[in-house]
């Protein structure tokens, strides 16, 4: 009995160590800077341009109907569950660049209806699989089809994530882009949001 | 006493700790995601298309294509994760629908791939989509260009 102080005592210390949130850094971005282009044609340092905002990005490419919407609309979800807030920016990253251009992702953009603090990009081949590596996004071109009209069209096999960065642009969270419960993100990101 | 106290508060905490880990899935219902719909795009992009079909007849029949004359090329594809993790998808050239089932298109599964869209896709657009069953013959769906699925 007397050993039940002490005990309660610890539970409670291990308890209250596991509840606080300092989430795990996954990857520190923080000391890379990718130039892209938005939407606009406008040039965008990633992530240093986003600092002292928390970050929530899809990896997609457009040419992609089935898998990679539901990646976007899962971030249009979080931003409406968060009432389009200025302290989060959304992004969607594109690692097809060669079909993704700012003009292929503008028009991309205008079919969901979105506003300023939802940005996609792109760059140029280099950049952009420098940045996948960093956040260790895979994708292969998977096969090529040729068109009836004697174009060749390829798909892509890549990685299916969302990921989240905190204000200093490292990566606190990731999710399978696609499947992910929006609530699931919504509830980490308001465990560390201030 | 103290040790009580301590014991409540611990209880208490390990409560609260369960309940904020708890993670309640908001999974779209079934209704929503069998819905016959296509998502907007823009010419010479690509579209999906969703829809199901019930085979209503007493054999069971085979779905051999599909086509749209609003696209250059349409086929069905599957959506599916690759041996090393990742998302991919591949064309299904023969699918299967067994008599009473029903053959049902959804986004993350099976979707009509729209490819080269002869024109835009816009909201109250629709898209024709003709499919052709060894046993039914052509059957034929107009499926509304939706957004924000
Ligand atoms: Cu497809």
């Amino acid at each position: 009995m007397k050993l039940f102080f002490p005990a309660s005592f610890l539970i409670l210390c291990t308890v209250l160590i596991s509840c606080t949130n300092s989430p795990k850094i996954i990857d520190d971005l923080s000391d890379k800077s990718f130039e892209v282009l938005n939407q606009n044609g406008e040039s965008v340092t990633f992530p240093d341009d986003y600092e002292g905002k928390y970050v929530v990005a899809g990896f997609i490419y457009t040419n992609c109907p089935d898998i990679c919407p539901l990646v976007t609309q899962n971030l249009i979800k979080v931003q409406k569950e968060f009432n389009n807030p200025d302290d989060i920016q959304f992004l969607g990253i594109t690692f097809d660049p060669k079909r993704d251009t700012p003009e292929v992702l503008k028009n991309y953009k205008g079919l969901f209806n979105l506003d300023d603090n939802f940005d996609f990009l792109t760059a140029d081949s280099t950049t952009i699989s420098e940045l996948m590596d960093s956040v260790r996004v895979r994708s292969d071109v998977s096969f090529t089809q040729v068109r009836d009209d004697d174009k060749e069209v390829y798909f892509m096999n890549h990685s299916d994530k969302i990921m989240v960065l905190d204000k200093k642009g490292r990566v606190i969270f990731e999710y399978g882009g696609s499947m992910t419960p929006v609530n699931y993100i919504v509830e980490d990101i308001q465990s560390v949001r201030r | 006493m103290k040790k009580l106290v301590v014991f409540f508060l611990s209880l208490f905490i390990l409560i609260n700790c369960g309940k904020s880990s708890e993670k309640n899935s908001s999974e779209t219902s079934v209704d929503q995601e069998t819905q016959n719909w296509a998502r907007p795009g823009s010419q010479g992009q690509m579209s999906g298309a969703y829809f199901v079909y019930e085979n209503t007849l007493d054999v069971s029949d085979t779905l051999i294509s599909v086509d749209s004359p609003q696209a250059m090329m349409t086929q069905i594809h599957e959506s599916y994760t690759t041996e090393d993790g990742l998302a991919g998808m591949r064309e299904k050239k023969e699918i299967i629908v067994h008599s009473d089932e029903s053959l049902i298109l959804k986004q993350g599964g099976l979707h009509v791939m729209l490819m080269n869209l002869k024109e835009d896709l816009s909201e109250n657009d629709s898209v024709e989509v003709t499919l052709e069953f060894t046993e039914a013959g052509t059957v034929k769906f107009k499926l509304p260009v939706k957004s924000n699925k």
